[in-house]
Formats: structure tokens, C-alpha cells, sequence
């Protein structure tokens, strides 16, 4: 007990010393991880809105016509169940002619003039498509193209697909200065440990001639790096979480754009960032450590 | 308790420090290294306590091969060894008692333990009025006694000292000379390298000369300088000799006669003859008087 108390007292005294020093490893670690929560938050964000989309439909099969195209009922709905063995597919649902009408009438309810010319009649049945993974509608669109039945296949997985570039880009972007700023913290937290071992060098020194163990004299030094890093983790944590805040405040009727993110993810990841800012803060330790106290 | 065998130390850029060392020390022992600068006497020691590896051959430390030590080893090594330097190594901002106890706050000693021990030892060096003091404010032999007080807390069998009067004046040499050879006798063997010719002559303790990295004399009840018409040879290891008697007027007896009679156990309590850095008397005549090296 006393053991612990002690090397905690030691890790603080030398952080105290090195202020400077430490505020700016800190800084960087925090600066670092908020970039990568942030993308993370930002990736998230992408998909859950591009997922809900349209319903979450992802392909409209629309089908050639009874009376005009000659193909039944039947065959219609054997391909809805054959869509609906496929492994790509969540699930597939068949509109009708009289659903599809409805439809139109609720989308046009403004619009009396299109309403007039639009009969029950014209308007194709379809099978509406959830995939699993939006991904794969491309493939999904090809299989159907070719089936007799289908009259044309629609997907938004095109601007979905742009939009998930566009947010890849960005989190790229972030990850890698992200990595890079990561990287900087390390080193500026190996080089504060550096500092406190200078500092201590004589006290190091004595604890190696009355038979300190390794573990004892550099374990206060690793607490050090570690709490550096996880400060750094828990400013970047707080920084995130007010910008959730802030995000989710925004008034969202347009129902365009969701920007809640869920709080299973969110807590998740701060655990997680937490966890790599400690981690942080011992790889830059260990380096210190391996660097510049010697045997 | 220690045992070196055929030991070299080749450091860096091919300086040859110790050139083939044998040496015996008995348990008990009080062995002094002597030696001008550069002859090799704290390469001896630092082999000793692994702080530098040897470039060939072997030394038994408390029946444990050094050399072959794994390096997680050597903090258990060193517990065995108490270690006193000529620059005390004491830490500035911590008191007496808090420096002390530093050597077993490191090992992990229960706090009731430390401060009974802490109590117990800076009696025996005859700091017990002081604990609190900084050791800025303690004269160069009171550090030194300090710096023994930290290196026997523990009570290690062993204890080297590396000029451990280097700093200090003849008169309080004696002082710091007088608990050593009562730490001594309470069965801590005692290594001490010095260049200090009135304490070796007055202790008349075994006496190991080293030359250019050499063993070249080993004798027992030896004086500093071995004056002998024929350059010094090397002796036999861990063989004592009989001292040899030359023509130079033995000044007085050695240091700690009155000594002799006081018993282990008191020694641990003594608290009421403390040590003090005074003149004491013959000792520190023959001190002053017989002081002629560099």
C-alpha cells in the first residue's frame, strides 16, 4: 500500500516539475485523439443516414405490365421470391399497381394536376429491396437487369455512393493526421520522461546502489506517461461529447440529415479512446524509458 | 564472501583497469585496496557491485557468480551490499532520516519497520539528534555518517567503501574509520579503497595493493606503503602474510583498542557513545603525522 501511494507521489512530484513539457504531450495526445473520434463519429454519422434512406429501399425493381407486356402475376411473384433467397437481400416486398397508385396520390397530394393524369393503370407493380450491405447493389442491379420480368432497376446507391467517397476522403484525411499527431505525442511524451529522469538521475542512481528493483524505478515513470496520455484521452473525450451535443441540438425537421449518433457507440468509443490515450502514454514511456535509462 | 578470479576489465578504447585480479576475502574480513589513482581500486568495486561487466574471468559475491548474473538479479546483489562513496551520494531536498530510509522505502519495508530501523542506525552513527536536518546543513563527516547510516540499514554482510574519507580531514577520517571498524565487528565484511596512508598504517588491517591494474601485494595486518629494497611482488590469493616488519617506527597502536571489548550487540545500541568527529586522542595525531601522499 504504501508501495503504490509512493510511486503514485513520485509520478505526480515529476510531472510537476516538467509542466511545460507536459501540458504540450498532453495537447497533442488530446489534439490526436479528438481528430480520430471525430472521423469515427463523422463515418458513423454517413452511414446511419445513408442507410435510412428512402426507408432503407436500396434497389426498386420495377416490373414489366400484365396487360401490356403479357407477364402474370405469377411470374411476377416468382421472382420476388426468388429475390428474396438471394444472400445480398434483407428483404424484398411487392407493391402492387393499387399501392404504387397510393403512393403517388400521398407524394402528389400538392400537385392536383399530376394526380389527374395518373391512372392506377399506368403506374408499373414493383418489388422494393433492402440489402444487407448497401454495397452490393451494383451487383444486385445486374442480376435483375436481365430477368424477363423486370422492366427497369433504380437504386440511390449511386449518390450514396458518392457520399460515402466523400466521407471516406474526410476520414482519411482524419485518420492520418490522426496517426501523425498520435505519433508526435508519443515522442513528446518519451521525451518528458527523459526530462524526469533527468531530473532524478542522482535519486535513480542511489536506488540502483541500495538494490531498487528494475520495476520500482520505472514504474513511476511509466504512470507518469500513462496519465499524461489518458488526460490527453479524456479532454479529446470531453471535446467529442460536446460536439455530439451540439450536433444533435441542431434542428433536424428537414429530415434530411440525422446527426444522432447512437450512445452504445459513443460510449464504446470513449472507453476504447480512453484506453488509447493510456496506451499512448506507455509506448511513449517505454520508449523513454529504453532510451535514456540505461542499465 | 567475496572471491575474484583471474579478473580483466578492458574498458572502451582498450584502457586495461584490472589485469588478471585473484582475491580471497573471508567473511569478517576488513580488507583495504589501496593503490594510486588509476590503479584500478574503484573498477574493483564497481565489478563488484555489476555496475561494469568484466571483459574476462569471475567474481563470487555472497556465494553468487556477479558475472553470470542475469541483469534482473543484480538489485538482490546489491541489497546484500551496503555502499559508501567519497561524494556520500545523499539526496539534498530529503532530511537525514528520510535519506536513510530511502534505501528501504526502495525495498519496500512497512513504514513501522523503516522508522524503527531509521531510529536504530542513525543512533549507532551517533546522528540521532539530527534526523531532521538537511545535509547541507551537516559537516562533511556527519554526511559521511549518513551515507554509512543508509548502506548498513539494512544490514548487508558486505559493505564496500570507495574512498570514503576522499573528502574529508584527517581528524574526521578517525571518526569515520572508528564506526567502520565497528561496523565490522559486528561481522560485516568491509572493503575499503582508499589512498589514505594514516588510517591504513594506524588500523593495520589486511592491506591489498593494486599497480597499473595489478594485485601486487596482499598481506595482512599490512601497512600502506610496502617498503622493501626489491620492487613489490604479487602474493598468493587469499593468503595473508605474516606483515613484514621494516625499519620505520610503528607510530602507535591500532585506532580501535578500547574497541576490542565492546560486544556486538551493544554496538547495535550504542546510543550513548556516540561517535563523534572530534580529535580522539592518539589516532589523530598519528593522523596528521604520518600524512604524506598526495
Amino acid at each position: 500500500m504504501s508501495r503504490i501511494s509512493y510511486l503514485l507521489r513520485e509520478a505526480m512530484v515529476n510531472m510537476g516539475r516538467n509542466a511545460l513539457v507536459v501540458v504540450g504531450a498532453i495537447l497533442a495526445v488530446f489534439v490526436s485523439l479528438t481528430l480520430a473520434f471525430s472521423a469515427l463519429v463523422l463515418n458513423e454519422l454517413v452511414k446511419a443516414n445513408t442507410l435510412q434512406w428512402q426507408d432503407g429501399v436500396h434497389v426498386i425493381v420495377w416490373l414489366k405490365d400484365e396487360v401490356r407486356d403479357g407477364v402474370t402475376f405469377e411470374a411476377q411473384m416468382g421472382l420476388l421470391d426468388q429475390v428474396n433467397e438471394w444472400e445480398e437481400v434483407e428483404s424484398a416486398s411487392f407493391v402492387d399497381k393499387a399501392e404504387a397508385y397510393q403512393e403517388f396520390q400521398e407524394m402528389f397530394a400538392s400537385n392536383p394536376a399530376m394526380l389527374e393524369n395518373v391512372n392506377p393503370a399506368i403506374l408499373p407493380a414493383s418489388i422494393r429491396i433492402k440489402l444487407n450491405n448497401i454495397e452490393e447493389y451494383r451487383g444486385v442491379q445486374l442480376r435483375l437487369i436481365d430477368q424477363p420480368v423486370v422492366k427497369e432497376v433504380t437504386s440511390p446507391g449511386e449518390s450514396i455512393e458518392q457520399l460515402a467517397d466523400l466521407s471516406n476522403v474526410l476520414n482519411m484525411i482524419g485518420v492520418v493526421l490522426a496517426i501523425i499527431q498520435g505519433a508526435s505525442a508519443v515522442v513528446l511524451i518519451s521525451n518528458t520522461i527523459r526530462m524526469a529522469i533527468y531530473a532524478r538521475r542522482e535519486e535513480i542512481g542511489i536506488m540502483k546502489l541500495v538494490g531498487a528493483s528494475n520495476w520500482f524505478i520505472r514504474v513511476p515513470f511509466v504512470l507518469e506517461g500513462m496519465l499524461q496520455g489518458f488526460v490527453g484521452a479524456v479532454f479529446a473525450v470531453v471535446m467529442v461529447f460536446f460536439a455530439r451535443t451540439r450536433l444533435e441540438s441542431i434542428d433536424d425537421t428537414i429530415g434530411l440529415f440525422d446527426f444522432r449518433v447512437a450512445d452504445s457507440f459513443f460510449w464504446k468509443w470513449t472507453f476504447l479512446f480512453l484506453l488509447f490515450g493510456a496506451l499512448a502514454g506507455f509506448l511513449g514511456s517505454a520508449l523513454g524509458l529504453r532510451r535514456y535509462l540505461k542499465e | 564472501m567475496i572471491r575474484l578470479q583471474d579478473v580483466t576489465k578492458v574498458y572502451e578504447g582498450g584502457t586495461v583497469a584490472v589485469r588478471d585480479a585473484n582475491l580471497d576475502v573471508a567473511k569478517g574480513e576488513f580488507v583495504f585496496l589501496v593503490g594510486p589513482s588509476g590503479s584500478g581500486k574503484s573498477t574493483l568495486i564497481r565489478l563488484m557491485l555489476r555496475q561494469d561487466d568484466v571483459t574476462r574471468g569471475s567474481i563470487w559475491v555472497a556465494g553468487k557468480d556477479v558475472t553470470k548474473m542475469p541483469s534482473w538479479k543484480v538489485p538482490f546483489l546489491r541489497r546484500s551490499i551496503g555502499t559508501v562513496f567519497q561524494d556520500f551520494k545523499l539526496l539534498p531536498n530529503k532530511t537525514v532520516a528520510e535519506n536513510v530510509a530511502f534505501a528501504l522505502e526502495v525495498l519496500g519495508r512497512p513504514r513501522t519497520v523503516i522508522r524503527r530501523q531509521v531510529t536504530q542506525v542513525l543512533d549507532l552513527v551517533g546522528l540521532d539528534g539530527k534526523a531532521d536536518r538537511k545535509p547541507k546543513q551537516l559537516s562533511g563527516g556527519e554526511q559521511q555518517r549518513v551515507s554509512i547510516a543508509r548502506a548498513f540499514v539494512n544490514r548487508p554482510p558486505i559493505m564496500l567503501a570507495d574512498e570514503p574519507t576522499g573528502n574529508l580531514d584527517p581528524a574526521t577520517s578517525v571518526g569515520i574509520m572508528r564506526l567502520l571498524d565497528r561496523i565490522n565487528r559486528t561481522g560485516t565484511t568491509i572493503v575499503m579503497a582508499t589512498h589514505d596512508h594514516a588510517i591504513v598504517d594506524a588500523m593495520r588491517r589486511r592491506v591489498v595493493q593494486l599497480e597499473a591494474g595489478r594485485i601486487v601485494r596482499d598481506q595482512s595486518s599490512g601497512r600502506y606503503e610496502h617498503i622493501q629494497s626489491p620492487p613489490p611482488e604479487e602474493q598468493p590469493v587469499g593468503e595473508a602474510e605474516e606483515p613484514v616488519v621494516v625499519a620505520e617506527v610503528l607510530v602507535t597502536e591500532p585506532v580501535s583498542e578500547d574497541d576490542v571489548t565492546v560486544p556486538v550487540g551493544d554496538l547495535l545500541d550504542a546510543v550513548d557513545e556516540p561517535v563523534s568527529d572530534s580529535i580522539d586522542g592518539p589516532e589523530a595525531d598519528e593522523a596528521e603525522g604520518v600524512e604524506s601522499d598526495s
